[in-house]
């Protein structure tokens, strides 16, 4: 019993605060390095990679992103108005827009 | 511990802009006396977390994959906002488009251009030949480019293709795409690639075909001198909404107008309007983390008799508090940052392409997304508020009880 007692002695937990501690402050340290970076890199990350983009957008005065599919409605913004068909639209320009097909001829 | 000055000492008759020497040395005696008080207090309180391994875990790994859901979501807004206006900032002030019943329809270019140069305000305009064509893997936005075109880096990178040819976007070539293009509008094209665009023109150019202005208009069934729309630009971002009247009345046909403005804005809405659902999804989470951490910080409490010994020992109430504060930052601080690691790294890893798949609809091939990182930091702030801050309220209301309570009370509930 008494072997017992100073088996648990040993082992109390105040045995182990320096290792406690220093995982602690380990912890804390990493996170506020990866925060610090983060941080870092957030704000001196430089835009190289758009340059071509912009001079894309310059050249061929776009004002739409690839970010949707192209025939979407987002992809040109404001051209799409309800009342109003794409007549470059792929799917009308197989559709004769003369509106011939659409005056009821006599035998129908 | 505090360090007391006395009463009429010479330090306190000195006038406030005069530094003290004694007193300066008091103070940083008395910061690290401080420290040191609270390192143990430090290691105990990190101690007692390994006690508890499970529930520790747990609240760090609920805590990582709530901050990383919500920071995604949040940095993934604000950065294609910024990178959105950031991209169009070189777009044209105003985009006209001549409409008539049946659609819109092609304008004459020159008389366009002349009486777009005749309104006040107007420093240039042009125009602009293009419109989607049937590809053969879906619809893909065809533009004419010719020499007038090619400004800046362009001129080296990008080839003119001539009657017949194409230069491509990277989402438009595939393992298996064959050197020929066939594109169909209102007529039937078949070209032949001889450039790919750069992956880095994803954001703008990744499912366009450049061809030869001659060879847009025979897709589109453009009539020569015409084009699709006009683009004009004016000294002043505000300019544009204030020209916009005077430039509808100067063309003898009906007219639809955008400005630079309202075409960003339509993207940072759309962003924000697809963030907004995980937000929305996120609430709930966030709920359950902080009645979680509540229900675990509690239990811990109540079911030992820790704070009835310490109180016992002497502990002070402030000191039982601040073991509670450091146990809650310990899990906390790294929790968020590595969730929010996690979240910067799907974000803005370069071309990455899951927000294409996810919320945009692409399909086979998404755009490769660069986007602009102005805006992380704000991002970092609202998870703090949203989630750092509801945790750590979860965590000390507990011991705010417990430490006030008498600790007799919990030796005899023990």
């Amino acid at each position: 019993m008494d072997h017992r007692n100073s088996d648990r002695l040993n082992h109390f937990p105040a045995d182990r605060l320096g290792i406690s501690s220093m995982v602690g402050i380990l912890v804390l340290v990493f996170a506020m390095t990866a925060l610090f970076l983060f941080l870092l890199d957030s704000s001196l990350r430089s835009s190289s990679e758009q340059e071509e983009c912009l001079e894309l957008v310059r050249a061929l005065g776009l004002n739409s992103l690839s970010l949707i599919p192209s025939g979407r409605p987002l992809r040109n913004p404001g051209t799409n108005d309800p009342s109003i068909d794409l007549r470059f639209d792929p799917k009308l320009g197989q559709i004769p827009l003369d509106g011939a097909d659409l005056v009821l001829k006599l035998s129908d | 511990m505090k360090a007391k000055i006395p009463k009429g000492s010479a330090s306190v008759r000195l006038a406030q802009n005069v530094v003290d020497p004694t007193l300066e040395k008091i103070k940083i005696i008395h910061k690290i006396r401080c420290f040191h008080s609270s390192f143990p207090l430090f290691a105990w309180s990190v101690r007692d977390l390994f006690r508890y391994p499970f529930e520790t875990i747990l609240l760090f790994l609920s805590m990582v994959a709530l901050v990383t859901i919500l920071g995604t979501a949040l940095l993934l807004s604000q950065a294609l906002s910024s990178t959105a206006v950031l991209l169009l900032k070189n777009s044209p002030s105003v985009v006209v488009r001549r409409v008539n019943p049946t659609g819109w329809s092609a304008l004459p270019a020159r008389e366009s251009i002349r009486l777009a140069i005749s309104v006040p305000g107007v420093l240039r305009a042009g125009t602009r030949i293009w419109g989607t064509a049937n590809g053969p893997g879906g619809p893909l936005t065809v533009f004419g480019f010719d020499e007038s075109h090619r400004i800046g880096g362009l001129t080296k990178n990008v080839p003119l293709p001539k009657r017949g040819e194409a230069v491509v976007g990277a989402g438009v070539v595939s393992g298996e795409t064959p050197e020929v293009l066939k594109l169909t509008g209102q007529n039937v094209l078949l070209l032949r690639i001889i450039d790919t665009l750069e992956a880095k023109t994803s954001m703008v150019a990744h499912d366009m075909v450049l061809v030869h202005p001659g060879d847009a208009r025979r897709l589109f069934g453009i009539a020569e001198g015409y084009a699709s729309d006009l683009i004009v630009d004016v000294f002043h971002e505000t300019e544009a909404e204030a020209i916009l009247p005077d430039l509808s009345r100067v063309f003898p046909w009906p007219v639809r107008m955008i400005t630079r403005k309202e075409a960003a804005g339509i993207y940072c809405s759309a962003s924000a309007r697809r963030s907004g659902i995980v937000y929305i999804t996120i609430i709930p989470g966030m709920l359950a983390l902080a009645l979680m951490v509540f229900n675990i910080f509690k239990g811990q409490i109540v079911q030992s008799c820790n704070v009835g010994l310490f109180k016992a020992f002497g502990w002070t109430t402030t000191n039982i508090f601040q073991m509670q504060l450091f146990k809650a930052l310990i899990i906390g601080i790294p929790a968020v940052t590595a969730g929010m690691v996690v979240s910067y790294g799907l974000v803005f890893r370069p071309g990455s392409s899951w927000p294409g798949y996810l919320f945009f609809g692409w399909n086979d091939s998404s755009p490769q997304l660069f986007l602009n990182t102005s805006g992380a930091v704000l991002a970092l702030f609202e998870i703090v508020v949203l989630i750092f801050l509801p945790f750590l309220a979860a965590a000390l209301w507990p011991v705010l009880r417990a430490a006030v309570s008498d600790p007799q009370d919990f030796l005899d509930s023990k």
